[in-house]
């Protein structure tokens, strides 16, 4: 054990004074391939957005592949009222997008419980016209629509190295699943493994 | 390793309106999944938000036993698996803090009622983990257990609960596979190494017997935290199941499952054979309880290592103020000296 650990700790009564400064919420989406749709992924707090993309990354981008990562402030998102099961389309008004008119990220939640995954993009002048065509074009068969200014949202840059491209199965299920088989297999017989997998977890990185 | 989200819990409905109170309760029995920004009785809020943060304070907690042996792992493999477990641990932590600050508290308010004692965390993480066996076992045992319990908390009916969970889960199946793969290296290795991985069993399976919290009470699934399914599994039925999972496996590897007595420094002291720990007619395994009066001696703070574990915790607190300050662009001083 390290000496720091085995030392006896002693305190004074109070402890240190709350960080002064402002951490803020961003939410984070992986990919896991360059053309892939982004997934939510969780928060992060950090005290501006370059930090976040940087905590993103190791918090987010080491659990399987991820290409790219998008990241923007939670205030930045308008969403729509979470549906008991659809939302009705016809509670949007389409429209034609203009060229000119900020771009906005479009991402839907198909259950309730469920993550939200980037759908489309298109340009509205504003957030509520935004949301209310992605309603009218997207809402079909989701419970939640939200929308982001495309210019609000940080991302890693091209081609950045995200997931590290060494042998990493030491940290995944599946590089131990193969070896774990065969020596429960020199002890235990076929149908008591078997029944001991069952409560494995299935989906997993 | 993942702590399981069973603090002994009580609430009182009665203070709300009855006519949402109705509406939201059948909204849960048909099983739709509770939204933050949909209405929730002010209970449900207050215990959901005890509950993430119990479970969030039991990663971070959690993560320093393991933490403690990334410097001692056997091999380079192994120890960065280990790294990359206590990192896994330790994001876990985040993500829960992050859900329950979504329910009404502040991250730093959390950390700080944590390394006070204000709030707990998991019982069994107040055990010593003496030897390599010991990390063996909490990966095998108990973060066998915290699946188990985890996999029927992601059934649950609070979205953003239900949805760190799946991610969570996700990668908790990595950290049991590493911990199943450990204990089966040891109890095919020399007879050295079996009597490790044998002690360090008899320390680890009483806490994992407890691990799913005391008995239940008469009546539980009719009670708020299953009505609302906050939780979907009673203690016991969740226990009867680990122990029909772990119990035959443990005995086909060649260990014994034993009863333990220990000591203050939870190190064992005598031990005999579960006779027990058998299977019944009914096709259940047998299993003698553990002793509850150290379930609860260590839950009000006086088990090996809760004054341990608590005062590493405040003194990472402590040697982490300058550099949450750097970050939030307040005074910055020289780091404190180790």
């Amino acid at each position: 054990m390290s000496k720091i650990r085995q030392r006896d700790f002693t305190f004074a009564d109070e402890l240190p004074p709350h960080a002064d400064g402002v951490m803020h919420s961003y939410i984070v989406y992986t990919a896991r391939k360059d053309d892939a749709p982004h997934r939510y992924a969780g928060y992060i707090s950090a005290p501006d957005i370059d930090l976040a993309v940087e905590y993103a990354c190791e918090h987010y981008g080491q659990d399987e592949v991820c290409t790219n990562i998008w990241v923007h402030l939670v205030e930045d998102l308008a969403e729509t009222p979470c549906a008991e099961e659809s939302i009705d389309p016809a509670s949007g008004t389409d429209g034609d997008d203009d060229d000119g008119d900020p771009a906005w990220i479009v991402f839907t939640q198909k259950h309730r419980g469920d993550i939200h995954v980037e759908t489309a993009s298109l340009h509205a002048p504003d957030a509520k016209t935004a949301l209310s065509r992605a309603v009218a074009r997207h809402g079909a068969s989701t419970v939640q629509v939200r929308v982001v200014a495309r210019e609000r949202i940080d991302t890693t840059e091209p081609g950045q190295l995200i997931w590290r491209t060494h042998d990493q199965t030491y940290r995944l299920a599946r590089g131990y699943s193969k070896s774990v088989r065969a020596k429960w297999a020199a002890v235990r017989k076929t149908e008591d493994i078997n029944e001991y997998r069952k409560d494995d977890i299935e989906n997993h990185f | 390793m993942s702590g399981a989200a069973n603090p002994v819990m009580t609430i009182d409905p009665s203070q709300e309106d009855p006519d949402k109170l109705a509406e939201f309760e059948s909204r849960i029995a048909s099983g739709v999944l509770i939204e933050p920004g949909d209405w929730m009785p002010q209970a449900y809020r207050t215990g959901m938000l005890r509950m993430a943060e119990h479970h969030a304070n039991s990663e971070i907690v959690g993560a320093l036993p393991e933490g403690e042996w990334i410097t001692r792992a056997p091999s380079l493999r192994r120890k960065l698996a280990l790294t990359a477990k206590v990192q896994d641990e330790v994001g876990h932590g985040q993500m829960l803090y992050r859900v329950s600050q979504d329910l009404g508290k502040s991250r730093e308010d959390m950390l700080r009622d944590l390394c006070t004692g204000k709030t707990k965390y998991h019982n069994c993480f107040n055990y010593p983990a003496p030897t390599w066996g010991d990390i063996a076992m909490i990966q095998w045992l108990i973060d066998g257990a915290a699946i188990m319990n985890q996999k029927t908390l992601a059934d649950g009916a609070y979205g953003p609960y239900v949805r760190t969970m799946h991610r969570i889960n996700m990668e908790e199946a990595f950290h049991f596979k590493s911990g199943e793969d450990m204990v089966l290296t040891l109890m095919s290795g020399t007879k050295k190494q079996k009597a490790m991985t044998q002690e360090a069993f008899d320390r680890w399976w009483g806490p994992s017997i407890m691990f799913f919290g005391p008995h239940d009470k008469p009546g539980c699934e009719d009670m708020p935290p299953m009505r609302w399914r906050m939780k979907t599994e009673t203690n016991d039925s969740l226990r009867r199941r680990f122990v029909n999972r772990f119990a035959p496996a443990a005995t086909d590897l060649g260990l014994v499952i034993h009863v333990s007595e220990k000591d203050e420094h939870g190190i064992i002291t005598s031990k005999r054979v579960d006779e027990q720990c058998v299977p019944g007619e009914d096709g259940n395994w047998g299993f003698t309880d553990p002793d509850w009066d150290e379930f609860f001696r260590v839950i009000r703070g006086n088990g090996p290592c809760n004054a341990h574990r608590l005062a590493l915790r405040r003194f990472s607190y402590e040697q982490g103020a300058w550099v949450r300050r750097a970050i939030a662009g307040g005074d910055t001083t020289l780091p404190p000296a180790a």
